[in-house]
């Protein structure tokens, strides 16, 4: 359980994310099975409550390699729709996810206006459980200007790659907690 | 007041007050099966499995609800019913 090396997203350019016009896109890797996952969305909605204009949300429905192409209909997609300026998205083998350095479900990547990365990580503190935390905290005082920068914080929810297809070594991946 | 209907009213009373207190030590017993079994059907109904890509495993929260929760329920319930009143 103890957390992995450091991650650091690429700018949003360099990861083929397209920013959404407002003064920040948060980008957030879901696997559509993983029932954590439903708190790290709730936590989104909950911080960015009152701030969501500011915000163009990207959710990266991860659909693994080899899994039926409806596996992406599960009823995490109801919880992602009920946050404010969202856009949900396909993304077949969880490719963009891992450009961006996000391994678990429920990570999040926040960018600025100019595609740099301020904040990075988990938005819960356990797996499924919903409540403050410093991730979210962090994401909300980012969003709503009282604070500038934030660190990464452990990501908790299940694996976006099947082991034996990852290309990237286990523990490489950033302050991942399964 | 007569001692032998005082020993009496005592005995009656003692017997009145075990009899609730052992009702209630069996109540509370059975709210401990109750509280762990919908444990185990909770944590297998909301997240029965953990994904890694398209493998999943039983999700550590399932065992953990049988045997933490049989554990936890295990001790007032052996004594509700080995030591009730």
């Amino acid at each position: 359980m103890k957390p992995g090396s450091l991650w650091t997203p690429p700018e949003a350019g360099g990861a083929g994310i397209a920013l959404g016009g407002t003064d920040f896109t948060l980008v957030i890797a879901v696997h559509p099975q993983c029932s954590c996952t439903r708190a790290s969305l709730e936590q989104i909605e909950r911080s960015l409550a009152g701030v969501s204009d500011r915000v163009s949300t990207r959710i990266l429905l991860c659909h693994p390699e080899g899994s039926p192409s409806d596996a992406i209909r599960t009823d995490l997609l109801n919880a992602a729709m009920r946050i404010s300026h969202v856009r949900i998205q396909a993304d077949p083998g969880g490719k963009q996810a891992e450009q961006l350095g996000c391994r678990t479900s429920g990570s999040v990547v926040l960018y600025d206006r100019d595609g740099r990365p301020r904040f990075w990580g988990g938005v819960t503190a356990s797996r499924g459980h919903s409540g403050d935390c410093p991730g979210s905290e962090m994401l909300r005082a980012i969003v709503s200007g009282t604070r500038s920068d934030g660190h990464s914080t452990p990501v908790f929810g299940c694996g976006l790659q099947t082991p034996q297809l990852s290309a990237i070594p286990e523990g490489a991946g950033g302050s991942i907690r399964r | 007041m007569n001692p032998a209907v005082h020993a009496r009213r005592v005995q009656i009373f003692d017997h009145d007050l075990n009899r609730i207190r052992c009702g209630a030590d069996r109540l509370i017993a059975g709210l401990m099966i109750l509280q762990w079994l919908a444990g185990i059907v909770v944590a297998a109904v909301v997240s029965p499995l953990t994904w890694r890509g398209v493998e999943s495993a039983l999700h550590i929260h399932l065992p953990a609800a049988v045997l933490l929760g049989g554990l936890l329920a295990l001790a007032p319930v052996t004594l509700a019913f080995l030591a009730s009143g």
